[in-house]
């Protein structure tokens, strides 16, 4: 019976402030969309890769893998022949560009006997509707050279029929094959795995690859520990058996920390999200003081007042927090591209054939929707319980408790600051605490918001009534004694306008620093290298183009490096170690250590002796210190110590990379192959003519020639492309706070409505009225813009030194463009103008009558 | 102002109606009215009989929908809404059942109020207005803030608010209604005795009939209509 009475309050008081339900579902709804559209475009991206490498795997339980020289192909025929294992297959695998698009596909090489055994995404190709044609075509490119296979989707992208020619282009010739057939995916799987893939014999691959007589891996299925046992004995040195569920694991990390820092930017939305709910619970409350007060005098328990708050913030909760979920969904998709654009540019090549909602995602959006829901309903629920029949009336009381309550949260956010900061120095490789501390600081700063408001406003007024008068002294004052709802509302808007401080604060940085280190790391003057490929794949140039490079006037000095990945025992949890060697120091000079063991001008000379230097990101991950500096690495000969005689900056992969002189990689890899080239030109060169001559010789053999400028100029577009979904994220927060201050002044305007009926029954105009209520906005968007700018900064150094230091394991020095501060502000003092000229318009046009009225 | 004779508040055949739930509600019509300088007029009526909505025309706070109203020669409804709210901050001071002080500013800022409204504050003004507060018997409390002082302390404030910026008229709706009997007679006397003082003259909304004995003229609301206007002796 009394749950009735309750849920009939309820819901009539939903009626009866639909604005005010509005703009609760709305917060809600664009807090879930946030991190539910992360999350789908996260999920999609890594639920793509995974597919693709559980697909290409097939059933296979463990690879055969090698360093930069693969694994020589009659070890396979070993496999079969002398330990008679069935359940294996050779891989051959190198990325390709086709059409004028120039899209990269992975070509994989393959034996389709062999393949049936382990992998079923060719059943496509064999099976129905035309089973007979399908088969045919297996036969095909069995028996044919030069030919290869297309998932029909793929190929109908590309415009290709079976019986079409296409050419491939690979790092160091391109090769005409025939389209001898396509596959039919039958499932998301076969879709997933075949939709970047063009499939050809082992054969045509390694000719295309350019690594005759050497597979990228061979896949087994094995079972029994014998055989295991049989296969380790049988490898040569530097040729691994490993289990596959290790390497598959190891290669989907490699993106979790970009993801993670953007689920963790879509959650600070939702934190705004919750402010505004607080608000808008904390003002429909104030709004029901006379209601709460009659209810307690009638009888009703405090119990049911708190139900009756609780449910209607369930109520709409539910409501948000669906229409949110929808919401994500949509804007997953929109995120998706940019997000896979990122991973593939930074980390590995993926495609997302088809949106993933994960059930995990759906709860968790689910979750914080709910739990944001009642969470910003509590304290407005409970301060309801406080209401007394007496203390109805009194709004005096409602906001000497808001200042009270203020100096509490004021203390409290001190305690909260105190924890984040103490946080950070525990486990201090957790990126999760690491961001558990931010949210503490941001959170503690917010709380300190309302008294800081408080503050502000009391100093201001002074100054503000002798500038502008009577307006000047009523406005800040108007703050100041409606802080139960300015508080909340100067806090929401600064915890957003922080958060865009912090970031940008944090992205300027690191593009001043990376700006520095390119100009110094781009010592050459023109760089020749294969078009870009996945992380982790490994291009083969022929290092005579070395020589004829040489020897093209103009050009002084040409240098080589060879960017491989080699495997590092010591940490079989991680992704293989980038090793890159290179012919001599290109930026022994300019280079930024960490630390260093030998004297900076000894550096190239140890190296030279067999010792590597390891960027900061590579030793923060595997806990290189100058005490513990050595490294093993599986080299031809089996695993091989290099001692580490110094950690320098680098930013051009948070995986980090190993610096070796080429001699000593040579000595260790029967690798004859380059990967890149730099060129020094002769003082009196003209650029422009030597690269032009550059260009025509590395262009006819697919390679990309690039000037230092250009090269730069790539850098910066894939760092802007990286830190675009941020920006969106960021700007996103910034439109969830301008709801929350309409709704706070909306709320202001409404619960002041008959101070400002009287004031105009006293002789204030609709004008003054009007400029009264936007000088409040503009003080309290000033206010936050202000109070943004210590937090803001706090967020960067904590992006900077904390966060950045645990997910890419980089540091990078803290700048502060004081122009972007001070946009920041007025963003906020914007923002709130804004959202003020509505309620200041409402303002100016109240009827002074209705307004007054005694009841 | 300009006249000094003849009436101080002319109301010639005012009507005003309100839609109720889609229906036209007629709250006053046909309703004249013409009152001299430093008159008590009191306006008796039941609850909802348009007391409220007559001052409100009165002071230019609501437009009547015909007829005219004058003040000491301005006729109010040829104003737009700015210019009949510059009338109101300088001629007319108003008395709220409510109070309706502003609670952000203190006690003194809220009687300087109008005047501020209106640009500097002359010393004059001030010391008009200091010795306003002092009659008021609230000397000591200019610095405070309302929700500091009880009603009947609020309503004097209003008061001295009311006549600080000089006003031609004074409008007073139901000032004591929301006081207890001992405010009441208080604020009662401090109001009527600084407006006779002044010459101001003094319109008040009413159902007490005490209060309307007071009065120089009273005026019955009844169906919208004035229906008579009964010298003090015979209210009852």
């Amino acid at each position: 019976m009394t749950g009735t009475v309750v849920i009939r309050l309820a819901y009539r008081a939903l009626q009866r402030r639909a604005l005010q339900s509005v703009l609760f579902v709305v917060s809600i709804l664009a807090g879930v969309a946030l991190v539910v559209g992360v999350d789908v475009a996260a999920d999609s991206a890594r639920r793509a890769f995974s597919l693709s490498l559980a697909s290409l795997q097939g059933s296979a339980t463990h690879e055969i893998v090698g360093g930069p020289s693969g694994v020589p192909s009659s070890l396979y025929r070993s496999l079969r022949i002398d330990l008679g294992i069935r359940t294996v297959a050779p891989v051959i695998q190198g990325t390709v560009r086709v059409g004028s698009d120039d899209i990269a596909l992975t070509l994989q090489g393959i034996d389709p006997f062999a393949e049936a055994q382990l992998r079923d995404y060719l059943a496509g190709a064999a099976g129905p509707p035309a089973p007979g044609r399908q088969a045919q075509s297996l036969l095909r490119l069995i028996a044919e050279p030069n030919t290869v296979l297309l998932a029909r989707p793929l190929a109908t992208r590309l415009g290709l029929e079976p019986g079409d020619q296409l050419v491939l282009r690979a790092a160091r010739l391109q090769r005409t094959v025939t389209l001898v057939g396509t596959i039919e995916p039958w499932n998301e799987v076969s879709a997933q795995a075949l939709a970047s893939l063009i499939i050809t014999d082992i054969s045509t691959a390694q000719e295309i690859v350019g690594t005759p007589g050497v597979l990228t891996r061979i896949d087994l299925v094995l079972t029994d520990p014998v055989e295991l046992a049989q296969i380790q004995a049988l490898l040569p040195p530097g040729i691994v058996v490993r289990a596959v569920e290790s390497s598959q694991s190891n290669l989907e990390q490699l993106s979790d920390s970009f993801t993670l820092n953007l689920q963790a930017l879509s959650l600070l939305a939702l934190v705004v999200g919750v402010f505004l709910v607080y608000n808008i619970m904390s003002f429909s409350v104030v709004q029901r003081r006379n209601q709460i007060g009659m209810l307690r005098a009638i009888g009703a328990t405090r119990r049911q007042v708190f139900a009756g708050i609780i449910l209607e913030a369930i109520v709409l909760g539910i409501a948000g927090t669906l229409l949110g979920l929808a919401a994500g969904y949509v804007l997953g998709g929109f995120l998706v591209g940019a997000v896979t654009r990122t991973i593939t540019d930074l980390y590995y090549r993926v495609e997302v054939q088809a949106l993933t909602l994960s059930s995990l995602a759906v709860a968790k959006g689910v979750a914080t929707g709910l739990v944001a829901s009642i969470g910003a309903a509590l304290i407005p629920a409970l301060n309801a319980t406080r209401i007394t029949p007496a203390s109805a009336l009194r709004s005096a009381d409602a906001e000497q408790a808001a200042q009270t309550r203020a100096d509490l949260a004021a203390v409290t956010g001190i305690v909260v600051v105190a924890c984040g900061m103490a946080l950070t120095q525990f486990q201090e490789q957790s990126l999760v605490l690491g961001f558990g501390a931010l949210f503490l600081v941001l959170m503690g700063s917010v709380l300190i918001t309302p008294i800081a408001l408080s503050f502000a406003m009391r100093g201001a007024q002074p100054f503000l009534a002798r500038a502008i008068g009577t307006l000047g002294r009523i406005a800040p004052r108007s703050i100041d004694r409606s802080l139960s709802r300015t508080g909340v509302a100067v806090a929401a808007l600064s915890l957003s306008v922080s958060v865009i401080v912090g970031v940008s604060v944090m992205i300027a940085s690191f593009r001043g620093t990376v700006t520095t280190w390119i100009d110094g790391a781009l010592t050459a003057d023109i760089f020749i290298s294969a078009p870009a490929s996945g992380l982790l794949e490994t291009v083969n140039l022929d290092p005579a183009l070395g020589e004829q490079l040489q020897s093209l006037p103009g050009v002084a000095q040409v240098l080589t490096a060879r960017d491989v990945p080699v495997l590092a025992p010591e940490y079989p949890e991680l992704p293989p170690v980038n090793l890159v060697a290179v012919s001599a120091d290109l930026a022994e000079r300019s280079r930024r250590y960490v630390w260093l063991s030998v004297r900076q001008e000894e550096v190239w000379g140890a190296m030279q002796d067999g010792a590597v230097i390891v960027t900061e990101s590579f030793a923060y991950r595997r806990q290189i210190t100058p005490d513990a500096n050595s490294l093993s690495i599986l080299t031809d000969s089996g695993p091989q110590s290099f001692p580490i005689v110094g950690v320098y900056h680098h930013y051009g992969t948070d995986q980090g990379i190993v610096l070796m002189s080429e001699a000593v990689y040579r000595s260790h890899f029967a690798d004859p192959w380059v990967s890149s080239f730099a060129l020094f030109l002769t003082p009196e060169a003209q650029s422009a003519s030597v690269v032009e001559s550059v260009r025509r010789l590395a262009n006819a053999q697919g390679l990309n020639v690039q000037s230092t400028g250009e090269l730069r100029t790539q850098v910066f577009t894939i760092f802007d492309r990286a830190f675009n979904i941020t920006a969106a994220l960021r700007s996103l927060a910034a439109i969830v706070a301008f709801i929350g201050v309409l709704s706070a002044l909306m709320a202001i305007q409404l619960d002041q409505k008959r101070t400002l009926g009287a004031m105009r029954a006293l002789g204030l105009t609709g004008g003054q009225l009007w400029r009264l209520t936007l000088l409040e906005t503009g003080l309290m968007g000033l206010a936050a813009g202000l109070f943004a700018l210590p937090i803001g900064l706090l967020l960067a150094k904590m992006l900077i030194d904390v966060i950045n230091v645990r997910a890419f394991g980089w540091t990078f020095s803290f700048l502060v463009n004081p122009g972007s501060l001070l946009q920041a502000v007025l963003i906020a003092v914007i923002a709130a103008l804004l959202a003020g000229a509505y309620p200041a318009w409402r303002v100016a046009r109240l009827a002074p009558a209705e307004a007054i009225r005694n009841e | 102002m300009n006249n000094k004779q003849g009436p101080i508040v002319s109301i010639s055949g005012i009507g005003k109606s309100y839609h109720d739930l889609g229906e036209r509600r007629a709250v006053l019509s046909d309703i004249s009215l013409e009152v001299g300088r430093g008159e008590f007029v009191a306006i008796l009526g039941s609850s909802g009989s348009g007391k409220t909505t007559l001052l409100n025309l009165i002071g230019g706070i609501d437009t009547p929908d015909s007829g005219s109203i004058a003040i000491d020669g301005n006729e109010l409804t040829s104003l737009s809404d700015t210019a009949r709210t510059r009338f109101r901050r300088r001629h007319v001071g108003m008395v709220f059942q409510l109070f309706n002080l502003i609670p952000t500013l203190t006690v003194w800022e809220n009687i300087l109020l109008p005047a501020e409204l209106e640009g500097s504050v002359s010393d004059d003004r001030k010391d008009f207005a200091e010795s306003l507060l002092e009659r008021v018997g609230l000397g000591d409390r200019k610095d405070t803030f309302p929700d500091r002082l009880s009603g009947g302390e609020q309503q004097r404030i209003a008061i001295a608010r009311a006549l600080a910026h000089e006003p031609v008229v004074v409008l007073a709706d139901e000032p004591t209604g929301n006081l207890d009997a001992q405010n009441s007679a208080r604020v009662l006397s401090i109001l009527l005795t600084l407006t006779r003082e002044a010459g101001r003259t003094l319109f008040m909304a009413t159902h007490d009939h005490d209060i309307a004995r007071q009065a120089n003229r009273v005026c019955r609301l009844r169906d919208g209509a004035l229906s008579n206007q009964p010298a003090p002796a015979d209210v009852s």
